[in-house]
């Protein structure tokens, strides 16, 4: 039902929401998706890096960047962490404002391709783009029981090509969700991103916590 | 009439001397931005710009590379949010046109390093072009009228 609820909110758009006006002084958000009411995730288990558990509470406390992909994606993953690691960066070194400590929000990535990325990949992966990022995944069955309820869908794919060594895509939603430090899911991004982008709308919605 | 005639065929030849003397188009390969593949990864990817200066279409078969064993070019398509990856098997370019490699969008795949690579290794990078058969076979075709593009760019760390 609560993906039905992401599913239908993000087909209507959302244009009144996305223009909230947050810290009371006419800045808003420009490219995010507000969300017209925040959404709890449900319970789950991944594991991450270090093959440690990975449940909901680790999202508490902090505002979390999620965004799903595989490691093995050359482009979009990639490019999409650099982004947001970029903008964690330049968000801790500019003037202070609200959200730009360095502790206020951490970056995960949800691997949706558990069969290639093991732990031990994951987390040499996800230390390239320096601190604050997470690498967390899980069994397919545990995944979906997440990204079902967060209208992220993803899903193995043959690659077309000249390969004959049954090299597989995952196609996956390319939307950076974000989660509230009460776990909630409040807002996204989606694809194309920027660093830009995030480095604009991140404290405004930090700010509306 | 002889005077005539000369003052009518002069011209003409002008102009077929100018048109011959076009500078020959080219193919150029600019903006380029090769990564090394990630820690674990099996392959790194490459960004460019392409331009087509001829005044034919052009068309990218595939690319090599001495350094690699495997090179794909792949797209990535977002439909409805939804990341798609897409191997390519060629990409046309239109006459006095360009195309460009980016992020979200055509990539080259490379993998299968022939030995082990660093950041900062130089690697290079072959496009393999057709170009229209009768063009092809005009002798003021482009500079690279054999339909071989090759350059150069050092590994770059994401």
């Amino acid at each position: 039902m609560a993906a039905v609820a992401v599913l239908v909110a993000l087909a209507l758009g959302l244009t009144a929401s996305c223009h909230a006006d947050f810290d009371g002084a006419g800045r808003e958000p420009r490219h995010a998706t507000v969300l017209p009411e925040p959404l709890p995730l449900p319970a789950f288990t991944l594991h991450d890096g270090q093959n440690e558990p990975f449940t909901r509470e680790h999202l508490l406390g902090r505002t979390s960047l999620l965004f799903f992909g595989f490691t093995h994606c050359p482009d979009i993953c990639p490019a999409t962490l650099q982004q947001l690691a970029l903008a964690r960066k330049q968000l801790q070194t500019a003037d202070p404002q609200p959200g730009a400590g360095p502790d206020a929000w951490q970056i995960v990535f949800i691997s949706v391709d558990p069969e290639r990325d093991t732990p031990q990949k994951l987390e040499a992966y996800v230390s390239h783009f320096g601190e604050g990022v997470v690498g967390a995944t899980g069994s397919p069955e545990s995944i979906r029981e997440m990204t079902s309820a967060l209208g992220i869908w993803f899903g193995k794919e043959p690659l077309s090509g000249n390969n004959d060594e049954g090299d597989y895509s995952v196609s996956h939603s390319s939307a950076v969700l974000v989660i509230g430090e009460d776990a909630t899911f409040r807002a996204l991004f989606s694809a194309p991103h920027k660093t830009e982008y995030f480095v604009h709308d991140l404290p405004l919605l930090m700010a509306a916590r | 009439m002889r005077t005539r005639r000369a003052a009518f065929v002069l011209p003409l030849l002008a102009v077929l001397a100018a048109c011959a003397r076009e500078d020959p188009p080219a193919l150029t390969a600019t903006e380029i931005t090769a990564y090394a593949p990630l820690p674990g990864q099996p392959a790194g990817v490459a960004y460019f710009s392409l331009t087509n200066s001829a005044a034919t279409a052009v068309t990218l078969r595939r690319v090599t590379s001495p350094e690699f064993a495997r090179v794909e070019m792949h797209t990535t398509l977002i439909d409805d949010g939804l990341a798609r990856m897409m191997a390519l098997d060629s990409l046309t370019i239109a006459e006095r046109s360009g195309l460009t490699f980016a992020p979200g969008g055509p990539h080259l795949m490379l993998m299968e390093p022939v030995s082990a690579l660093s950041v900062g290794d130089v690697v290079t990078l072959e496009f393999h072009f057709d170009y229209d058969e009768e063009y092809a076979a005009d002798e003021q075709g482009p500079q690279n009228g054999n339909g071989f593009l090759a350059v150069r760019a050092p590994l770059q760390s994401r």
